[in-house]
């Protein structure tokens, strides 16, 4: 081949090459230098080990002797990094092949060098992304077995928790029930026997007494939430009787502060579908919350209504007291919460009325929610569903007044 | 003085370490930044061993920095050819770094089936260790290797895993 076209696609292809004699000393070189010998460019090659211009070759003496005496076609590696003079990576791929020309003597070499930078950059980029991403990939998967872990041991300390609660409310509400139930015998046999004095104590231990009953069932109902194990008995019953049952346990903490209830149930309501003695329970927390922050001689108010879509009751309870602050809004229903205004005037309370509440109503398939008006009351409503969903008139101005 | 040359590769998944244990051998520099090697990078430093009969060695080591990508693993045997010694990296953060060690000692023991090795586990310096030193010891145990926990970031033992290679390799 013409040696001038051979430099031409030798420059082209960004190859460069050298011819080494049987001891490998190089004795003759053709193409860029620096493409040959990359930052070790030093003088002039001739005559010089190809050991010692090409770094990638010291460790492969063996290999380059196979080459040589023709048990290796030829050695060739690829994507070689080296620097260049300006500091940047590039990249080379080497090839050593036997030669036997007649300059090289009688086993000589071909060491043939190739640029391929411009695709190794490209390659090293592609790289780079692909292993960011795999490093993201494995550190997130890690992170989640991290986070599986944890909400495991989370989920079996809050059933430890809840067994506890669970066994140590037994436990105490076993000997409560028996004072309790001595304390009623008393009652029942009259208190004549007593002075005056004797008498109050005896009332103050009934009502602490009630307390301490109260709270174990409220530590035993949030134990069994907890831990799914509250099961509901659902029954068709009028909504009235829920109201008056738990009316009935109210009425002496309004007479005793003269507040006054305002109860507005319209004849012909759907039946609800509930467990009533749980729903008692939610009617008679929110009456008795409403009644706790009423002031003495104020107005509660309880309306039920059907919602608009038919199948649900709904019930609301309003107070006169201060509303809800700001700053508890979306507290209000976590376990053990208690209000600022509710922990500085000293009122009883776990802080699991309305935790339990609820998850009662939710249980149910119902909803709680609340209006606040700050200094002017707050009104709870829920929705309760019910046995035959009632068909409502499509007049709008009916709508309009049981909407919800 | 007597002079040898040998060559070492670093072995192991991407992102473990290995350019930076070398990087800091041999320049005693560190880069926050990861930079992925493709293909290979060969770097030489060259350490004066004593021997045992007192006597001191010039070693060249030539450094072959091989890329951890599985894109690789077709070269890897032609790169490893001729090789004296081997340092493989794992990653203290990454378990799975440790397990794949075993795969590339195979591949490894193809071409230079003498090569010395030695495990190093990297990134000492970081918070979000995974891998415990027992874990580490086992995995070299089974290996048949000598290892070492280095931090390529403070530098931490990288000396001593080059040096005590280099000590074998000269008494080899």
């Amino acid at each position: 081949m013409n040696s001038s076209i051979a430099q031409l696609i030798f420059s082209e292809q960004r190859m460069a090459y050298a011819l080494v004699d049987q001891e490998w000393i190089v004795q003759d070189v053709s193409g860029d230098p620096a493409i040959l010998w990359g930052e070790s460019t030093q003088g002039d090659p001739i005559g010089q080990s190809l050991l010692a211009l090409v770094p990638e070759l010291v460790g492969n003496e063996e290999a380059v002797r196979g080459v040589q005496n023709g048990d290796m076609e030829r050695l060739r590696l690829e994507s070689i990094n080296r620097t260049d003079a300006q500091g940047n990576t590039c990249y080379v791929t080497l090839l050593l092949s036997p030669c036997r020309l007649p300059d090289c003597g009688g086993a000589g070499l071909l060491f043939l060098v190739q640029d391929v930078t411009e695709h190794g950059v490209v390659q090293q980029e592609l790289m780079q992304r692909h292993n960011e991403l795999r490093l993201l990939q494995q550190r997130m998967e890690w992170q989640n077995l991290e986070l599986a872990a944890s909400n495991t041991e989370l989920r079996l300390m809050n059933e430890i928790r809840s067994s506890f609660i669970s066994v140590a409310a037994h436990e105490l509400r076993t000997p409560l029930t028996s004072i309790y139930g001595f304390l009623e015998l008393l009652q029942d046999s009259g208190y004549d026997n007593l002075t005056a004095e004797q008498q109050e104590h005896l009332g103050w231990i009934e009502t602490s007494t009630e307390r301490l009953l109260t709270t174990l069932n409220e530590l035993l109902d949030a134990a069994r939430i907890d831990s799914d194990r509250l099961e509901l008995v659902l029954r068709p019953i009028s909504i009235d009787q829920v109201v008056d049952d738990a009316l009935l346990e109210l009425e002496p903490r309004l007479s005793a502060r003269r507040q006054h209830l305002d109860v507005e149930i319209p004849p012909d309501l759907p039946q609800a579908l509930c467990d009533p003695s749980r729903m008692e329970q939610v009617v008679g927390h929110l009456l008795s919350n409403a009644s706790k922050f009423t002031p003495d001689g104020g107005v509660l108010a309880l309306q039920v209504h059907p919602t608009t879509s038919g199948e649900f009751l709904r019930l609301s309870v309003a107070d006169q007291g201060d509303g809800i602050e700001e700053a508890e809004e979306n507290r209000l229903f976590e376990r053990f919460f208690r209000g600022e205004r509710v922990r500085k005037n000293g009122t009883a309370g776990a802080g699991l009325g309305l935790y339990i509440t609820r998850s009662l109503v939710e249980l149910h398939g119902g909803e709680i929610w609340y209006e606040n008006s700050p200094g002017n009351g707050s009104t709870f409503h829920i929705t309760i569903p019910v046995v035959e969903p009632v068909v409502l008139p499509q007049s709008g101005a009916m709508a309009s007044v049981l909407g919800g | 003085m007597r002079k040898v040359s040998k060559k070492v590769c670093l072995l192991g998944d991407f992102a473990v370490g290995k350019t930076s244990l070398v990087r800091r051998f041999v320049y005693d520099l560190f880069d926050e930044k990861y930079i992925s090697t493709i293909g290979v990078k060969v770097s030489r430093k060259t350490v004066a061993v004593p021997t045992v009969d007192g006597a001191v060695v010039e070693l060249t080591m030539m450094l072959w920095d091989l890329a951890g990508s599985e894109d690789f693993s077709q070269m890897r045997g032609s790169y490893m050819r001729g090789a004296a010694g081997a340092i493989l990296v794992c990653d203290l953060t990454r378990p799975e770094s440790l397990a794949n060690l075993d795969s590339y000692l195979a591949d490894l023991r193809q071409v230079s089936p003498q090569a010395m090795v030695i495990v190093v586990a990297n990134k000492s310096d970081s918070p979000d260790q995974h891998l415990l030193l027992s874990q580490v010891e086992a995995g070299a145990a089974r290996l048949g290797a000598k290892c070492f926990v280095t931090s390529a970031r403070t530098g931490e033992n990288v000396e001593d895993v080059f040096r005590n290679l280099g000590r074998t390799l000269v008494e080899l």
